[in-house]
């Protein structure tokens, strides 16, 4: 097991729940994954030149930041295998909204079967244009560097000021880390930009559902762009589902 | 903020742009690609900007997104014409660097243009101002453009890098400030006088001719060595108020010495306005 994962290959593909990567600086009480004390490497010893987490929990956040530091390329679990719990979470949506058409017999139960049926390419094209997307942000955010670094931290301070974020939980530097990482001329790496991905995306996604940008004619399109169900039902549109329910 | 992107988004088309840049995966350099990417990306956030700055939203998005992407076309159309030269070999270079990493030479050549192209929203509101049709703001724009050297600062002033955030605030001000200035400018030639582009050029600047000239001069040399945010602030001050040379003078020395220039205000303050 560790000379697979130590082995000298272009992408080292997490499949399924373990952890097996930790960082130098952790014990394995810290890792938490008791059945593979024995085999844990950290970051550093990784040769391969990609990680990809199909699976949740292979690298801790910690190792993982210790691969990147080290020049290798990883995301985060939460942003490689994005389409599951995504693809999840709009099946749950639509058939809590479809719920209500059933129950009030405007739609029958096979008809909204059907329904299901008929969209699933469309959602699984949803859910991979995120993970596209979400990928893609964090290679262009790469790319700029030690550039975008103060807007990182200003965005980090922002987030724990409005009590969103809390730095050491999440496990990305402290100030005098962050001081650290600029006198070296490094900037966030990719686990941690994704990090502050996904609560800016958490920030602004609720601040833009409570504002009047939903009900906006022009603006309210980007609702039909991302929803399939809007395209095919009628009825006021529920602003937390996209999906139409009478 | 929802508005203002909407808005940039859809006057420069960039959701096709994307698109054109997505169908080129794994066709051409992972690198030159994410270079692409970034261009449009720059594009996007400084207009955002610019609508936030700029524009009011309040009657609605759909007529404001019709008219500046009619603009934004008619600059794009007549683009080749309009560039002065060191806006054409800079778009060219660039052009010629994505085409080496691979992309399309069409794609490369409309995302190099972006950097100049993002100029017709300034034209569009120019060309509302004087009430003239887009295309003679646009053709009077890049003349002034030419005439007060600021190709320059139009291609390479965002490219500065600073790490403190003042710093960047105040470069982003100085640099508003000169688009603003550009602005005004264009719209005082168009104003000046009737018929053609070069005609009221001519009466504009005959009205005040050594004014101008001394300052054409005077931007030159400050924009011509290293672009500091310094620098790039006296220009903005010159060409906002062409008749206070000696007010420069004295902002030159007060930046020397660490000071805020009389009347120049607080860094910090968002006053931003436009003259129009």
């Amino acid at each position: 097991m560790r000379a697979i994962l130590k082995a000298d290959v272009d992408l080292l593909w997490f499949g399924g729940i373990r952890t097996d990567v930790r960082a130098p600086g952790e014990t394995n009480a810290e890792v938490g994954d008791k059945a593979n004390d024995a085999i844990h490497i950290t970051g550093p010893e990784v040769r391969a030149k990609v990680i990809g987490e199909g699976a949740n929990l292979g690298v801790t956040q910690r190792g993982r930041v210790a691969y990147a530091l080290n020049g290798g390329r990883i995301n985060t679990d939460a942003i490689d295998n994005s389409a599951g719990v995504n693809s999840s979470d709009l099946e749950v949506n639509i058939k809590i909204a479809l719920g209500a058409l059933v129950r009030a017999g405007t739609m029958s139960i096979e008809a909204r079967n059907a329904f299901l049926v008929e969209m699933t390419d469309e959602v699984a094209e949803l859910c991979l244009k995120n993970n596209y997307l979400q990928s893609l942000t964090l290679s262009l955010s790469e790319r700029r560097g030690v550039s975008e670094f103060p807007d990182h931290v200003a965005l980090m301070q922002l987030l724990e000021g409005e009590g969103h974020l809390d730095r050491a939980v999440e496990l990305l530097p402290d100030d005098a880390a962050l001081a650290e990482r600029a006198a070296a001329g490094k900037a966030l790496t990719r686990p941690e930009i994704a990090v502050l991905l996904a609560y800016a995306k958490n920030v602004v996604n609720t601040e833009l559902v409570n504002s009047s940008v939903p009900d906006d004619p022009y603006l309210s399109k980007e609702l039909f762009r991302d929803r399939p169900c809007w395209r095919r039902t009628t009825g006021r549109p529920s602003r937390r589902t996209g999906c139409a329910a009478r | 903020m929802a508005a203002a992107y909407a808005v940039a988004r859809d006057a420069y088309e960039l959701t096709a742009l994307n698109a054109a840049i997505d169908a080129m995966d794994a066709r051409m350099s992972g690198s030159t690609q994410l270079a692409l990417y970034a261009e449009v990306q720059t594009l996007m956030t400084g207009q955002t900007l610019w609508f936030l700055r700029n524009e009011d939203f309040t009657g609605g998005l759909t007529p404001l997104v019709e008219r500046y992407r009619a603009g934004v076309a008619e600059v794009r159309a007549r683009l080749d014409t309009l560039l002065p030269p060191f806006i054409a070999r800079s778009v060219s270079d660039q052009a010629a660097g994505f085409v080496n990493g691979g992309a399309d030479p069409a794609l490369a050549r409309r995302i190099a243009e972006l950097s100049a192209l993002r100029l017709a929203s300034d034209v569009v509101l120019v060309a509302q101002k004087a009430n003239v049709e887009a295309a003679m703001a646009a053709e009077a724009y890049f003349t002034v453009l030419e005439r007060f050297n600021l190709g320059r600062i139009t291609e390479q002033g965002g490219l500065i890098v600073l790490s403190d955030r003042f710093d960047r605030m105040a470069l982003d001000r100085a640099l508003a400030n000169l688009m603003r200035a550009q602005r005004d400018l264009t719209a005082d030639v168009l104003m000046a006088g009737a018929g053609s582009v070069a005609e009221r050029m001519t009466v504009w600047h005959d009205l005040r001719a050594a004014a101008i000239d001394r300052n054409v001069k005077m931007v030159a040399d400050l924009t011509e060595g290293d672009l500091t945010v310094s620098r790039l602030s006296v220009a903005a001050g010159l060409l906002l108020d062409p008749g206070d040379v000696a007010g420069s003078v004295i902002t030159l020395s007060c930046k020397g010495a660490g000071l805020v220039p009389p009347g120049q205000g607080n860094l910090v303050s968002d006053g931003w306005g436009t003259r129009s």
